[in-house]
């Protein structure tokens, strides 16, 4: 289950990945021979496309089509957790997507600028300099800015560069992913859709919009008003401060954790294992991933997103990883969990709190 | 996720929410139609009278 690696490695494989890579590269070439086979069938007979421009087209659309995939994985894996195996192998979806595009921006220059005078890439720049008007703005601009955006995010995807720029530097270029769609779609907008009549082809930039950003903010809704419920029965807590209420043993299946929201804003993890409850906070070191929605494998909990792990009662990754979580202290009112907010330093150790068995499983 | 992450997600697909379909149906309302993209048509065929007269021309 654990995927972090010690030592640099290009790729860390294991059965899993290589059957997601095989299935992405196979509906790749599917989706790339389809379109050529099936794309000329819808073309103006008066106006026939060349083979070139097809594949062009086909690598094109293909890109834009992942990459709305990609986007759709987030929040989809946080609507319903039967969609977490996508988000596992996320990052080589990324990387596959970036050399489908950049299979595209090459194929366009080599159609459309190999013959210009100056040099094909100094031209793709300079044959259109009209940044002053809406409709013949040089869509190409946002094309290679998206680009160059998935270029460095697939160069920087690496478990190597996540160490070494840390998670929140990561985490932040990673983000970019979204300006990468933005320009991607100014860049059809304004191309594409310009130069030609596509009902299709708004069609289908059109829902990738609304599945892309309806997805993200329903998600961020539901989690939203998720947040306020229990950050609301928290503060209902105790006359004890700061210990706030954080739920019912018994509403904890053995193995597993439930989310606690502070009033903050932070997110805290709840376990149970055994007669033991330990509290963490809710963010995996490794990319932010929610670890409460994880479980206990081996006696660790196991973030749901890549399997990184941490001992529940410090927050430290077994040896010979270094990953740390903060942790939380956490006290018994009868069934009822009480958490201290002020969170430790991460791999600061708490002695778990012993949960004695219901009446009932006595009985 | 961290709080700060959580609330750069949301404000820019807030954004992304207004800016991307407003960019859409801009392009599309103000997008001009070229001379190119009108169907073809088929040329008539020439009036008999004409071919008569090129064919007695002819010959």
């Amino acid at each position: 289950m654990r995927t972090m690696s010690v030592r640099y490695a290009p790729v860390g494989w294991n059965r899993n990945k290589i059957f997601y890579d095989v299935v992405l590269l196979a509906a790749v070439v599917a989706y790339i021979l389809l379109y050529i086979k099936i794309a000329p069938s819808f073309q103006d007979v008066t106006r026939p496309t060349s083979g070139a421009i097809l594949r062009a087209q086909a690598f094109g659309t293909c890109a834009f089509l992942m990459l709305t995939f990609i986007l759709c994985i987030g929040p989809l894996a946080r609507l319903d957790t039967r969609f977490l195996p996508l988000l596992y192998n996320r990052r080589h979806f990324g990387v596959i997507t970036c050399a489908v595009a950049f299979t595209h921006a090459s194929t366009i220059v080599s159609i459309y600028f190999s013959f210009s005078p100056l040099n094909k890439y100094v031209a793709v720049l300079a044959s259109n300099t009209s940044y002053d008007r809406f409709l013949g703005f040089p869509f190409e601009t946002f094309g290679i800015f998206a680009l160059f955006l998935l270029l460095v995010l697939a160069a920087t995807s690496h478990d190597f560069w996540l160490r070494f720029l840390t998670p929140p530097i990561w985490k932040a270029i990673h983000i970019s992913i979204y300006v990468a769609y933005a320009a991607i779609v100014c860049h059809i907008v304004l191309g594409s859709l310009q130069s030609k009549q596509s009902p299709l082809l708004a069609a289908v930039v059109g829902l990738s919009v609304i599945a892309v950003t309806g997805l993200h903010l329903i998600a961020g809704r539901i989690e939203r008003q998720k947040d306020r419920n229990t950050a609301e029965s928290a503060s209902e807590s105790t006359a004890e401060a700061p210990w706030v209420l954080a739920g019912q043993v018994d509403d904890i299946a053995d193995g597993r954790g439930i989310v606690v929201a502070l009033e903050d804003g932070e997110r805290v993890a709840v376990f149970r294992y055994g007669d033991r409850l330990s509290a963490l906070a809710n963010v995996c070191a490794h990319q932010n991933g929610p670890l409460g929605e994880g479980r206990i494998v081996d006696g660790y909990v196991t973030c749901p997103w890549h399997g990184f792990q941490y001992r529940p009662s410090d927050g430290c990754s077994p040896p010979p990883f270094t990953e740390k979580a903060a942790t939380y202290r956490l006290r018994l009112d009868g069934r009822r969990i009480l958490l201290d907010p002020r969170p430790n330093e991460p791999g600061t150790h708490v002695e778990p709190v012993r949960v004695t068995p219901t009446s009932e499983t006595e009985a | 996720m961290l709080r700060r992450h959580r609330a750069a997600h949301a404000y820019m697909w807030k954004a992304l929410a207004i800016f991307l379909p407003a960019m859409l149906i801009a392009a599309l309302a103000i997008r001009q139609h070229g001379p190119t993209e009108k169907p073809a048509v088929q040329l008539e065929e020439p009036a008999t009278g004409a071919g008569a007269s090129a064919e007695g021309t002819e010959s």
